[in-house]
């Protein structure tokens, strides 16, 4: 029997390698596709190796950032094309990924070495991935390009524990009130400032077959982070501590996740399937009249709405009585996977040219409004910012997203960094704690002792 | 009875087709018309389909999808007849045990096997090639094709056999001579079915393919529905774009499909 | 006559070296990661890539006592049955239909399987853009028919999306297993039928004496194989519901995958994996033990 299985072993691998063979030449047709796609592999596996892979004396960056629409794809390219250009021994590459793939295809990737050598983050992906121990510190590069732009310190806080700083934070996002300045006219409403005023104006605005708001509510980052600026205009901004000892559980965040549930009865039946685009799709169709989100309302709101610019209105989110000004602000931010000493100079030579007054708005316009400078030189006037026509279009707009900014806040990183706050927010635990509400039928005081119990068995 | 039968069939009909006309007419309509449920389009226009095929890599995607497609038919081919042959003509030890085996792939929740296969095509060097996606489909498509050929094996006399045999012919002249001429419609059926595997196989690809150059179509479809902002011009007409091709490859080989199908599972 | 091990050497190896490369091929892509997949379940890996350490059985432990694993399977029995009988009425209403020769019945036999060549990710857009809550067909109609006054929201019902996703898988696979019924139905003499009218049985007496139990094999395979088929679909669901509202579609694959890749519990996840696998083995054990049809 035994000697059987030796046979059976070797007759397989002979086999195997005539079928192989066999399949090889029957699709040499394929080989056109096979033969980039196993040069790019090998540029690819270049990642943590550590060896330097510079053919001809030219040093290979892959890029990985997670900006898929095709309007950002491309201006993205464009600015590193023009890097490449300007220093021929360096050769950037990106590529796009999807946020739905950060935590299974990534670490992976990055683990057995075909990750890339710079990732664009956010802060909470940051405490996770970190823990590959393949982050490299960005101190240095860090420190320079502060001395020349100036960081907004808000931008640099959530990368900085542990000793280092672990990204270069590249843009900020905000999110404010927008409403429709004709809906709001035509209703004889002024823009809320307050809760009470949010609250009453989603009301009277909610007839026939318009809503007075549109909010997401499925278990999704989207819906996450429009919870958060109620938990922080509610004064409920600290759910974590540097330790990591949760403190969600107070009359402050119930209080918000009430209003929050009371606002869903003014947004549409379809709330809780909603991530990003609906409540936008909604707000430019006109069926909802307000909406919580960051800049990215900007750009097409003329063409889907048939509106003009002026009816665009927006606001700093509102604020409860006893609660504080703000709203979520985050950095994205790259960071860097390589040890590879040559690489690190490469790289430290594109963060010089990205960041440069010129080419940085540029970067920053491949989706006009969301993405917000995070250096001083990059928001000031005549920089490359300004330049473009949306932007130039919505100034008024842009200035309150990048005043709003000042008063942003992020759960996780508002009191110390906690670095478990990805196993609050990988599995949306915000969200999820208005799903029992919304879907469960809890009281706003369960719900949130619900999250509090959960949340603190994420991070034991 | 009679008129029953109407209804039912026109009921199933409308059923299957209806999601397809709806789709479909609605990526024909413009950005205004869109959201607004029209049961007949009152205007036309192609502007989705422009913008994706000049703003999306989709015809680079199309020929992935091909390419990948193409070749796991052509491997499944290659490693489901030698198999079934044995499996179905020839007495050996362990038979049994790899019927068995082969089976056992449908109990595991593939989900979970993302990371260890990603692990296992980066230790081959296969991440982000396309050899990584046929050799993963494979493996999806080969099991269900071995059940499906007993039949055909089946189908052919033992006798035949039996004739080569005696005149000769080893097993594998037999297999080459006498059986496959009359199994082929099994292999048709096994191809195509290989094909289609392929085609829809989301996940893996995903995970497995980190180059846009590389993308097969579901994958592209999935990044053109966008995460920030909802288009239903462009995801309608993307889900066209992306069933087209094996529509109409479907179209010319249908026929043989279904009737290697019906033919081959029976016995 | 076959081809056993009458001649030496070469001869009694061929049929090794025939089902070798599918079995290397099995063994390299499902159960060397399957292996992997086992050694994770006893150590506590919490995010994928980074390395935990021994922990014995406690993963199985948390698993088998965890409630949301137990629910999950509760979502998956709905699945799995809720799948099986829909698709079992649609495939045969429509391989009845179709069991003629005339060329309309040939014609439909091929196109009727068309929404099993699309992919899911289409599948997913086709039926999301019908049910809309906004802007759905679905809606609409009702709304101007006056069934409803409002638009409601089927997908993210918490009642309602698992019956909706259900139908959903459904269409995408019932014409397969209409397929593979009109096989079955094939080889039913003739003669079988023309007797039972002779005898003045009804149609409906003569589908539950005559067809239905013709179909044993057939009925055997698909219910084997269908069974665990549905049982591991994984994209439909995660496209349309991603598991929601509050769990309410969360099957086991669902959970198995929150678990590793939202919740990062590699281990845990992988101990339901392996908890599952067994589960289903006793399930193909059982079905074929006590389900095979009788050689007649």
């Amino acid at each position: 029997m035994r000697k059987k299985n030796w046979y059976i072993v070797g007759s397989a691998l002979l086999a195997s390698q005539m079928i192989l063979a066999g399949c090889s030449s029957s699709n040499s047709g394929n080989g056109a596709a096979s033969a980039p796609a196993s040069g790019s592999a090998s540029a690819g596996s270049s990642a943590s190796a550590g060896s330097s892979e510079s053919s001809g004396g030219v040093t290979q960056i892959t890029l990985w950032h997670m900006e898929e629409p095709p309007n950002r794809v491309k201006r993205i390219n464009e600015v590193i094309d023009q890097f490449n250009k300007a220093n021929p021994d360096i050769k950037v590459t990106a590529k796009v990924q999807s946020w739905d793939d950060a935590y299974t295809k990534f670490p992976a990737a990055i683990q057995s070495g075909n990750g890339p050598d710079l990732l664009f983050t956010i802060p909470d992906y940051t405490t996770v991935i970190k823990q590959l121990g393949v982050v490299q510190p960005v101190d240095d590069i860090v420190k320079s390009l502060d001395e020349k732009h100036h960081f907004l310190q808000s931008a640099v806080t959530p990368y900085q524990y542990d000793d280092h700083t672990w990204a270069v934070p590249a843009y900020g996002m905000v999110q404010v009130l927008w409403y429709r300045k004709d809906l709001l006219d035509a209703a004889g409403i002024a823009p809320p400032k307050t809760w009470d005023e949010l609250t009453a104006a989603a009301d009277k605005l909610t007839k026939g077959s318009q809503y007075g708001i549109a909010l997401p509510a499925s278990k999704s980052m989207a819906t996450d982070q429009v919870l958060y600026s109620f938990l922080v205009t509610a004064g409920a901004k600290d759910i974590i501590d540097g330790s990591n000892k949760v403190t969600f559980n107070n009359d402050k965040t119930v209080k918000a996740y009430e209003t929050y549930a009371k606002l869903l009865k003014d947004s549409p039946a379809d709330s809780n399937t909603y991530t990003w685009g609906e409540p936008q799709a909604q707000f430019n169709a006109g069926t909802a009249a307000m909406a919580i989100e960051k800049g990215q309302y900007l750009s097409t709101f003329e063409s889907e709405s048939g509106r003009p610019a002026s009816d665009l209105g927006i606001a700093p989110m509102p604020v409860a009585s006893g609660g504080e000004e703000g709203s979520i602000y985050y950095s994205n931010a790259i960071m860097m996977l390589t040890k590879d000493a040559k690489k690190q100079e490469a790289i430290q030579k594109f963060f010089d040219f990205l960041y440069d007054p010129s080419n940085y708005g540029n970067f920053l316009n491949a989706e006009p409004g969301l993405f917000l400078p995070v250096t001083e030189d990059g928001a000031a006037e005549g920089s490359s910012f300004w330049n473009d026509p949306v932007i130039t279009k919505y100034k008024d707009q842009v200035q309150v997203l990048l005043d709003a900014s000042k008063k942003g806040q992020l759960f996780g990183f508002t009191n110390g960094v906690a670095g478990k706050i990805g196993q609050i927010s990988g599995p949306n635990y915000l969200a999820q704690t208005l799903e029992q509400i919304t879907s469960k039928g809890m009281s706003a005081a369960d719900a949130v002792a619900w999250g509090q119990s959960q949340m603190e068995s994420a991070v034991k | 009875m009679k008129a029953g039968r109407w209804i039912v069939g026109i009921l199933l009909f409308l059923l299957i087709v209806f999601p397809f006309y709806w789709v479909i007419s609605s990526s024909f309509k413009p950005a205004d018309q869109i959201l607004k449920p029209g049961f007949f389009p009152t205007s036309f226009t192609l502007d989705h389909y422009k913008q994706l095929i000049e703003q999306t890599a989709y015809k680079r995607n199309l020929l992935n999808s091909i390419l990948v497609a193409a070749a796991t038919l052509v491997c499944s081919v290659a490693v489901v007849i030698p198999a079934s042959f044995a499996i179905y003509r020839m007495k050996f030890v362990g038979r049994n045990l790899v019927f068995r085996l082969i089976l056992a792939t449908y109990i595991f929740p593939g989900i979970l096997l993302l990371v260890p296969v990603y692990q296992l095509m980066s230790s081959l060097h296969l991440v982000d090639t396309l050899w990584a996606l046929i050799i993963i489909n494979v493996t999806f498509a080969a099991p269900f094709s071995i059940w499906l050929m007993q039949g055909f094996f089946d189908s052919v006399p033992k006798a035949l056999d039996e004739a080569a045999a005696i005149d000769g012919a080893g097993p594998m002249r037999t297999l080459g001579s006498v059986i496959l001429p009359l199994i082929g419609p099994g292999i048709a059926t096994i191809a195509i079915y290989g094909f289609i595997t392929s085609w829809t196989e989301y996940s893996f690809a995903s995970v497995l393919i980190t180059s846009d150059e590389l993308r097969t179509l579901p994958v592209g479809l999935k990044a053109i529905m966008g995460q920030y902002t909802v288009r239903w011009g462009w995801t309608t007409a993307g889900a066209v774009l992306t069933l087209l091709p094996v529509v109409v490859f479907f179209a010319f080989v249908g026929k043989f499909f279904v009737r290697g199908l019906t033919a081959g599972a029976v016995k | 006559m076959e081809f056993a091990g009458k001649r030496s050497g070469w001869t009694k190896l061929l049929p090794y070296a025939l089902v070798a490369p599918i079995i290397i091929w099995i063994l390299a892509t499902i159960f060397w990661p399957l292996g992997n997949v086992i050694k994770e379940s006893f150590y506590n890996t919490g995010f994928v890539g980074t390395k935990g350490s021994f922990v014995g059985v406690d993963n199985y432990k948390t698993v088998l006592s965890s409630q949301g694993y137990w629910t999950a399977w509760g979502k998956s029995l709905y699945w799995v049955i809720g799948n099986s009988l829909l698709q079992s009425v649609l495939a045969f209403l429509t391989a009845l239909l179709l069991n003629r020769s005339s060329r309309i019945a040939q014609f439909f036999r091929t196109w009727m399987i068309i929404p099993w060549i699309i992919p899911t990710i289409v599948v997913a857009i086709f039926w999301q853009w019908i049910f809309n809550g906004s802007y759905g067909i679905f809606n609409h109609a009702l709304i101007s028919m006056g069934l409803l006054d409002k638009p409601i929201n089927l997908i993210g019902d918490s009642v309602w999306s698992m019956p909706i996703l259900i139908f959903i898988n459904t269409w995408h696979w019932f014409p397969f297993m209409t397929i593979i019924v009109l096989a079955g139905l094939t080889i039913i003499d003739k003669e079988m039928y023309e007797a039972a009218d002779v005898d003045g049985a009804s149609k409906w007496t003569q589908f539950w004496t005559i067809t239905f139990p013709s179909l044993g094999k057939i009925m055997f395979a698909l219910g084997l194989v269908g069974t665990l088929w549905s049982f591991n679909v994984f994209d439909l669901i995660e496209i349309l519901t991603g598991g929601g509202p509050a769990g309410a579609t969360t099957t086991v694959p669902l959970f198995v995958y929150q678990t590793a890749f939202e919740n990062f519990h590699i281990g845990q996840a992988s101990a339901a994996s392996i908890v599952t696998a067994f589960l289903l083995l006793v399930f193909v054990t059982v079905f074929i033990k006590f389900g095979s049809p009788k050689d007649e």
